[in-house]
């Protein structure tokens, strides 16, 4: 595979020799804020010959010298014609304005009409800000990771859980990027809402397969989140004020065309809306979340910016002054692109990234428990864009991660008399170098491929367990431990990642893709919750634990029809995953130095056919979902060493997201979901045991029955306010109501005896309890504000 | 670590505000053989009949009196030869010896051999018996009333873990001679700790283990003793094999109050074998104990 790429390489290094060729570049940006444009195109109409932005705005394109007409497009605004006579290299940056119809319809894509079908990356989903705007949501607050679990290929356990799953890989096999930084807990109040604000947000991508060799270190996706740069025209100032929380977001120039900021804030206020339902007991009791964003930007020259993102957010929880919780992600980004010609664009990212908890609760200094864990990591990523010519465009770069694992520390003090019971740090280094071409074969054949060498090495200082066998399923004793220095290298692990996607152009209209990518992850979230608590903890590959592998291949049709007004895809994929881990039963995951011992490897595959049928134009626009899947596991130990379906399994997932223009300032939104209910344990038989009511599967099986099938429709209405020109200020009303018809859907079905103290010497009663994670329907209302 | 479990079901119960909800529901079960279930936790208090007790697995929703199994043959060998014979006096299933000074003087260290003939088949357990702390005191406290209970007095037991890395203890606590035995008053200690890992030895038991010897209602939260009350605090020696399968019956039990961070179903596995290779249910251990008696003041 190696050579095959090099040769590939290298063939197209040999096609660029061709001469007497000038470039044209520069930067593509919104014409009202001085945003740039993520994925917009330039197409010469002479040449037939195009480029794509890059995720900085700025495009490169080879063309002989000469006159030219190009056009600029993206999808919503007006494009822009320049006619050229390109003797030199030259330089042209273009501002788009937005289309004066947007006002009345929504885009639900941020792409050229045709772009599905002609471009060469698939199992990729965009979602707009706009579009997730005008979605109906729970509480009326605008939530980016709950939007995309309306893509095809996108699950959750059920609701409130945090994270999401991506064709059957578990939630920490997502990348989740906000401005290239990981994030580690994408959610706040567990999994009701996501960490992102969405006034900072630009731009939203998820890549479900095919992914490009730049992206790697975990197996099932990237969701790559884009922060917007901050309006470098004049001020602009966005809000909004919920139920739930409030959020407010400023944008300025600081030096027009150069430089400029934005500072976006939400703070939730749920505890004071929760007092009047709590026990008198827990009237002291707080909860409350905020996230602060922060981004800013400086133009030292042509061929220089610096970008320099950061966030902050918390989950606060407590219990008058005896005990509280708080738990969030910090990030800082840290970017610099240069453009060394005007065919090569580098960029060098800087970050840092942490999630932290803490937990303390105790009456006073002589009588409490202290407990803090979490991951910190830094990483510098340089990435080069090489424009090679018009079929060519090569990436290449590299990345180095530095972990800092803090699986525990933890100190309890009974009558004055302390004991530390904290586990020491563990430490790795990732390191990745890639390249990918993006090669036009011919008109109707574009290929993607790379490659990417990764590497992780699982240092100390620390202490290296050795296991003895055991019955599988059971506990591992330690038979060995031995010390490393820090640094010293304990394990290390080396992969090559091919990754290939290919497109051709069946018509105009349609197109097949395959594509192929492995993928390799050597941290992962310990977790054996139905839903991830924000006490999981992060731990890496080790000389026990191996590193999660992911071969994954997907064949689609894409087909457009009535003149891109409706965009279909189709899509089947095959993923076979090594050394998935789940755990013994009775497994001790927090504060365990030998935690490896209760953890059992086995392995995944997960398959599916993922349908999406899009309406992208008129009054009525909206899509279609529909998902077939299935994700298991075999592991020795678990199911009579079967393969079982994970507990996020859903055979059918379909959902329908609709919008409606009714008026210039009514629009009509709502979502339906259908669900098949997810598999869980049932146990089969209870036995007596000391008093104690025990259930028992006496089959061994896992996850051998489904709960209901989960449904709901929520329905969401905004009144917009006018848009009068000179007028600064806008504003809109958003209603919506969540689960409208009250389905109580099960998030579990649990078995418990009769409540209250068992009696001693009757019979006990037992039952099946299903919990409904909402019971209700849920309306709110909120208000947006804009100020310019 | 249920402690903060807690915790994040109440903080998650809060976000929706109390929107959750739980309703009982019919469901079918998957059909299964019934199993033998053997309960053997013995012990070596003074005055008291140590009974084992045999009966079979009934289906989850079956309510109905579990009937004791009445034609088995139990005895328990030691490892210097003493046997000790228990007898199924009242057909109720309960094979039991009367109390009996030899019994409760074998020593720290000795291995008991628990025999079970049933019919054409017999069934056998190993157990050790593991040394065990004296309790130092039973402290009582007025407490000002704060977010995880009313005032009122509490109790705390103070006993300190015995040298030496894995001794596992399971804690048990009589209310006026009742004990107290709800799933989340279950109380395991490994050495002074928690868990394994903790590897807190030879000190004063951890202060959640001190807590859990107050009775809780349905919402976990702890119900103060009132004056005249008499509380008895037992410290049972187990091994470590019992207190991992006493772990997994508790997690069971206490899992369906986890809301959605629910662990998957777990089969505890016991330590009693048989001779054609069916599994058996339940545990067999014998303690050394230690205790101490008090009334609330």
């Amino acid at each position: 595979m190696l050579f095959v790429v090099i040769g590939l390489l290298f063939s197209a290094l040999s096609y660029s020799q061709t001469p007497e060729k000038v470039i044209l570049s520069g930067y593509i940006k919104d014409a009202s804020n001085g945003e740039t444009l993520i994925g917009a195109t330039v197409f010469i109409l002479e040449h037939e010959a195009g480029a794509t932005s890059n995720e900085y705005g700025f495009y490169s394109v080879s063309v002989p010298p000469g006159p030219c007409t190009v056009e600029y497009a993206y999808l919503g605004y007006n494009s822009a014609v320049s006619e050229l006579s390109l003797e030199v290299d030259t330089k042209l940056d273009i501002e788009l304005s937005e289309e004066a119809a947007m006002i009345e319809e929504i885009v639900i894509t941020a792409e050229p009409e045709d772009e599905n079908v002609r471009k060469v990356e698939m199992s990729v989903n965009k979602l707009d800000i706009s579009t997730i705007k005008q979605m109906p949501s729970l509480l009326g607050e605008v939530e980016i990771i709950r939007s995309i679990q309306l893509l095809p290929g996108v699950t959750t356990v059920g609701e409130g859980a945090t994270g999401f799953n991506v064709r059957g890989g578990a939630i920490d096999q997502n990348l989740v990027l906000l401005d290239e930084a990981p994030v580690f807990n994408s959610s706040h109040l567990f999994g009701f809402f996501s960490v992102f604000n969405p006034d900072a947000v630009k731009d939203v991508k998820l890549i479900k397969g095919g992914i490009p060799s730049r992206y790697g270190g975990r197996l099932a996706s990237i969701l790559d989140v884009r922060m917007k740069e901050g309006n470098n025209k004049n001020l602009s100032v966005n809000g909004g004020i919920g139920l739930i929380f409030s959020r407010l977001s400023i944008e300025a120039p600081i030096i027009k065309d150069k430089s400029s900021f934005i500072v976006a804030a939400r703070r939730s206020y749920i505890d004071i809306l929760a007092k009047p339902f709590l026990s008198e007991d827990l009237g002291d009791t707080g909860l409350s979340f905020y996230d602060l964003t922060l981004k800013t930007n400086y133009i030292f020259s042509e061929k220089d910016r610096v970008f320099l993102s950061a966030y902050l957010g918390r989950d606060n929880f407590s219990f008058g002054a005896s005990a509280g919780f708080d738990w969030g992600n910090s990030t800082t980004t840290l970017r610099w692109n240069h453009l060394f010609s005007d065919r090569l664009f580098a960029n060098m990212t800087l970050y840092y990234s942490n999630y932290d908890y803490q937990i303390s609760f105790g009456e006073d200094a002589f009588d409490r428990f202290d407990w803090n864990a979490g991951i910190i990591n830094y990483s510098a990523k340089p990435e080069f864009t090489y424009f090679l010519n018009p079929k060519n465009l090569i990436k290449f770069g590299g990345q180095v991660i530095i972990y800092d694992f803090i699986p525990g520390n933890a100190v309890g003090v009974s009558e004055g008399i302390s004991s530390d019971i904290s586990l020491p740090d563990k430490y790795g280094i990732e390191s990745a170098i890639f390249v990918e071409n993006e090669h036009e074969i011919s008109k109707n054949f574009s290929v993607h491929y790379g490659l990417r060498l990764s590497n992780f090495n699982y240092t100390g200082k620390g202490f290296a367990y050795t296991f003895g066998d055991a019955p599988a399923g059971d506990r591992r004793p330690v038979t060995n431990f031995q010390s490393y220095d820090q640094w010293e290298s304990i394990q290390t692990y080396t992969n090559l990642e091919p990754r290939a996607s290919m497109k051709y152009q069946l018509t105009d209209q349609s197109s097949v893709k395959a594509s192929y990518n492995r993928m390799a992850q050597y941290i992962q979230l310990v977790s054996n919750t139905t839903a991830s608590t924000p006490v999981d903890v992060w731990t890496p590959a080790t000389n026990n634990i191996k590193p999660l592998l992911a071969d994954q291949l997907a064949l689609g049709y894409f087909r457009n029809f009535k003149d891109n007004t409706y965009e279909l895809s189709s899509e089947v994929y095959y993923k076979k995953v090594q050394n998935t881990v789940d755990y013994i039963d009775g497994a001790d995951l927090l504060l365990n130095p030998a935690l490896e011992g209760d953890l059992i490897e086995g392995e995944n595959r997960a398959y599916g056919l993922e349908l999406m049928l899009k309406k992208t134009k008129g009054k009525f626009t909206g899509w279609v979902s529909y998902t077939a899947a299935r994700t298991e596991n075999r592991i020795a130990g678990i199911n009579n060493d079967d393969w079982y379906p994970t507990r996020f399994d859903q055979t059918h997932n379909l959902s329908l997201t609709t919008f409606y223009e009714l008026s210039k300032r009514w629009s009509l939104s709502s979502n339906f979901t259908y669900i098949t209910g997810t598999p869980t344990t049932f146990p089969t038989s209870r036995f007596e045991q000391q008093g104690y009511v025990v259930p028992h599967n006496a089959n061994n099986t896992r996850n051998n029955v489904r709960i209901p099938d989960y449904h709901r429709l929520d329905i969401g209405a905004t009144f917009k306010g006018k848009e009068i020109p000179g007028r600064k200020w806008y504003g809109e009303w958003v209603f919506s109501v969540y689960n409208i018809y009250s389905r109580r859907n099960a998030f579990s079905i649990f078995f418990r005896p009769e409540e209250g103290r068992l009696p001693v010497g009757e019979p006990v009663t037992t039952e099946a309890v299903r919990l409904s994670v909402v019971g209700n329907f849920i309306p709110s209302v909120s208000y947006n504000f804009r100020f310019n | 670590m249920k402690h903060i479990l807690h915790i994040l079901i109440i903080a998650f119960g809060l976000c929706l505000l109390c929107q959750s909800c739980e309703d009982p529901i019919d469901v079918t079960l998957d059909e299964a053989d019934r199993l033998l279930v053997v309960d053997a936790w013995l012990d070596d208090i003074p005055g008291k009949d140590q009974i084992i007790s045999l009966s079979y697995s009934q289906p989850y929703f079956d309510s109905t009196q579990v009937s004791g199994i009445n034609e088995a043959n139990i005895k328990i060998t030691t490892d210097s030869g003493v046997e000790y014979i228990f007898e199924n006096i009242n057909d109720d299933g309960d094979y039991r010896i009367e109390p009996n000074f030899t019994w409760i003087h074998e020593e720290v260290g000795t291995t008991f051999s628990l025999s079970i003939d049933l019919g054409a088949v017999s069934y056998s357990a190993a157990a050790y018996k593991n040394r065990v702390p004296e309790i130092d005191s039973i402290q009582q406290d007025f407490r000002e009333s704060d977010a995880f209970a009313d005032d009122g007095i509490y109790c705390n037991f103070f006993a300190t873990d015995l040298e030496g890395l894995g001794d596992t203890y399971w804690i048990k606590t009589y209310k006026n001679g009742a004990y107290l035995n709800r799933p989340s008053e279950i109380n395991l200690a490994f050495d002074a700790g928690f868990s394994s890992g903790s590897e807190v030895d030879n000190l004063v038991f951890i202060q959640p283990i001190q807590e859990l010897n107050n009775p809780v209602d349905d919402n976990f939260t702890p119900i103060p003793w009132v004056t005249g009350d008499e509380i008895r605090v037992e410290i049972h020696s187990i091994t470590n094999e019992a207190f991992f399968y006493m772990e997994v019956l508790r997690d069971q039990l206490l899992n369906s109050s986890n809301s959605i961070f629910a662990e998957p179903q777990a089969n505890t596995s016991g330590n009693i074998t048989s001779n054609d290779e069916k599994e058996v249910l339940g545990y067999f251990n014998v303690a050394s104990t230690s205790f101490m008696v008090d009334t609330i003041r």
